[in-house]
């Protein structure tokens, strides 16, 4: 027993020494004060950087954090691209004028998503083409984008990873190097030490940079649709609820929603904050949904009346920052810039949940095996045959679909399809994707169109913005949705062809097979044009039976006793 | 004509009771085409719980008359849920006790009935 206890008392000391060992090597300040960083800058081989010397090399931020902070930790995780793929998110979108390409890419294997593989994609290619709107930077991260509170030019971040100088942009976004590429002495110490508010919640605008959504109106107009989410509003920043620690594995916030730490994140949902006893965090109300029947909260996701736009008759099209360069100033972001994506459209999820969405159609050329699956083409792949077969030198849909219509168009279209066949092998035929179908040549100089998995749209959930709960659907009772009035049923969608070409343009409606039950929802509705009568009605009838009844009972009790 | 209406009665309570059965186990409640048959049948058997309160059960057995008087606050249970008075994740509750109070007046008027037999 004493040797037990002995061996206990010098396990604890080792223990302890262990685990302080582990955390020493990362300086931290446990503090909720802000650290104000006063750091030297540090060159690819992590010696400290004089900005007045002539002959400095360039600096590197990750040798610059490496210090102090887990640099490798931080570059991974949800945000990093690691991780479970989890719940379909926002894609990228490969786009191309050239091949009139618009794909919906990720790294993740998520349905209707390229891979940055199939397309040929690697980093180097992947940062020119997306890198404006992503932290990686390579190997590497972009750690100011999220952390440097103040002086972050995002837009000159976009205009130096475009020009290719994609490790030194944070630099120049941060002042840093000046437009020369020399060093700012301004912005640097005595001592030669740059200092940064470099906080680890920089605000909502840091999150804004790449995660911004712009709601048009009909007109194209933008500014009269925006709404603030509620949690912001209400003085919540981004990661009070999407933490994360240096492991940069971001709660993304969904139900059922599995974190890679093993943590329970289930508080950190809407339902989990606000619905379950677990909740409560940061001053998150009950909400009360007064006679609403409960099943519709284990049917109806949260979002479904109170995120994003709110319900209108028509599309509603957005500009998110990733797909459409949101934060770089630009005059030639127009309503029809591709991608086109829309939003409020309604799904049922893999738990049969229903909740609001997203959707884009993929537009692109591919090659249909033997199997039937369709393999899409990089723009790289394309370049030389389409411009031997349109004499397309840069934008595919300009040159092609505003000059040519109808059976010219298809006919044109047709020889592309014919060059690219020409190239493959015995089984493989060269289709285009477009408007939510697929077409391949029928042989008689024309386009001919059918139904294909890769011509699907791809999906994402809608999260933000909340809406408050006067603004959410259904605030103005059971008619909100269960009515023909109701604005949701006719919220009519589908895709459109880039060229002028038939295309899938379908009515979409909540109301379609697998969505909501129409046959049951126009029943329901029905019923709903007399629920305020049969509400007073089963009133009166059960106060007038209740007393009644009271009153026979004290009858019969009156009488047997007698 | 009393035993008409009571009889109707009985056969409306049954059948609202077999439409309520898709309602099980507690906590999945009625929903969809059930509930939408299930309203339906209430609907007369509404105003005939009144009628029967009133005018058919005032000289009734005390046991029937309980029978009856169980399915009438069944009928008030359920409208705190209908009517909003209580929060969505609180109308498990209500619908169960609507439930439970329909099932006690139902055993009541089978024990009622089995006791007017057995009595001649």
């Amino acid at each position: 027993m004493n040797r037990s206890a002995l061996a206990l008392f010098l396990l604890i000391p080792l223990l302890c020494c262990s685990i302080e060992a582990q955390d020493a090597k990362w300086k931290r300040t446990d503090s909720d004060d802000p650290y104000l960083h006063r750091i030297h800058l540090r060159d690819a081989t992590g010696l400290t950087i004089d900005p007045l010397d002539a002959d400095a090399s360039s600096p590197d931020l990750a040798r610059s954090c490496a210090p102090c902070h887990d640099v490798e930790a931080a570059s991974g995780g949800l945000h990093g691209k690691q991780g479970p793929d989890g719940r379909p998110g926002e894609p990228w979108f490969l786009v191309d004028p050239r091949s009139a390409t618009r794909l919906p890419v990720h790294h993740r294997s998520w349905p209707g998503h390229q891979h940055p593989d199939s397309l040929e994609m690697d980093a180097t290619s992947w940062s020119r083409s997306f890198g404006r709107h992503d932290p990686a930077l390579g190997s590497a991260s972009d750690c100011l984008v999220c952390h440097l509170a103040e002086g972050y030019s995002f837009s000159k971040r976009i205009e130096k990873i475009d020009a290719g100088d994609v490790t030194l942009a944070p630099f120049y976004a941060a002042g840093i190097l000046d437009p020369a590429g020399n060093y700012d002495p301004r912005k640097f110490d005595s001592n030669g030490q740059v200092e940064w508010q470099l906080l680890s919640d920089a605000g909502n605008e840091a999150c804004f940079r790449c995660h911004t959504v712009r709601d048009l109106d009909s007109d194209g107009g933008r500014g009269w649709l925006h709404e603030q989410d509620v949690h912001l509003t209400a003085g919540l920043t981004c990661v009070d609820c999407h933490r994360s620690g240096i492991d940069h594995n971001m709660v993304r916030g969904y139900e059922d929603e599995v974190h890679p730490s093993g943590r329970d994140v289930s508080a950190l949902s809407c339902r989990g904050c606000h619905l379950d006893p677990d909740g409560g965090g940061m001053g998150a109300p009950i909400p009360q949904h007064r006679g609403l029947p409960p099943f519709h909260l284990d049917e109806i996701h949260c979002t479904t009346c109170h995120s994003g736009p709110s319900p209108t008759e028509t599309p509603i099209q957005q500009w998110t920052s990733r797909a459409h360069r949101l934060g770089e100033p630009s005059q030639l972001r127009l309503p029809d810039t591709p991608p086109r994506i829309i939003a409020t459209a309604l799904l049922r999820d893999a738990a049969g949940v229903i909740g609001p969405v997203r959707t884009s159609w993929p537009d692109g050329w591919g090659i249909l095996d033997a199997a039937g699956e369709i393999a899409f083409l990089s723009p790289a792949e394309l370049r030389r045959p389409l411009r031997r077969a349109l004499r397309v030198r840069a934008d595919l849909v300009a040159e092609v679909s505003e000059e040519l219509s109808g059976e010219s168009a298809s006919g044109l279209l047709n020889r592309a399809l014919q060059q690219l066949q020409s190239a493959l092998a015995d089984g493989q035929i060269a289709v285009l994707i477009s408007g939510g179908l697929a077409h391949r040549s029928s042989g008689d100089g024309k386009l001919e169109s059918f139904s294909a998995t890769a011509a699907n749209p791809v999906h994402w959930a809608i999260s933000h913005p909340v809406r408050t709960a006067r603004t959410a659907v259904g605030a103005q009772g059971c008619t909100d949705c269960h009515s023909e009035a109701s604005r949701w049923i006719d919220s009519t969608i589908g895709p459109t062809t880039l060229l002028p070409i038939d295309s899938a343009v379908v009515s979409r409606s909540p109301l379609d097979p697998g969505i909501v039950d129409r046959n049951l929802w126009q029943r329901w509705t029905l019923l709903f044009t007399g629920r305020d009568l049969g509400k007073i009605y089963f009133t009166i009838c059960s106060s007038l039976a209740i007393f009644g009844g009271l009153l026979s009972l004290w009858k019969s009790i009156d009488r047997e006793s007698s | 004509m009393r035993l008409q209406v009571s009889r109707l009665s009985l056969v409306l309570v049954v059948v609202a009771a077999i439409t309520a059965i898709p309602g099980l186990p507690l906590d999945v409640d009625l929903r969809g085409n059930w509930l939408l048959l299930h309203l339906l049948i209430v609907s007369p058997l509404a105003a005939l719980l009144v009628v029967m309160s009133w005018f058919v059960r005032g000289r009734g057995e005390v046991l029937s008359t309980l029978a009856w008087l169980c399915l009438s606050i069944a009928m008030g249970v359920i409208l705190v849920p209908m009517l909003g008075l209580t929060a969505a994740e609180s109308s498990h509750n209500w619908i169960n006790g609507h439930g439970w109070l329909s099932f006690l007046g139902f055993v009541l008027l089978g024990w009622s009935a089995a006791r007017r037999r057995n009595a001649g």
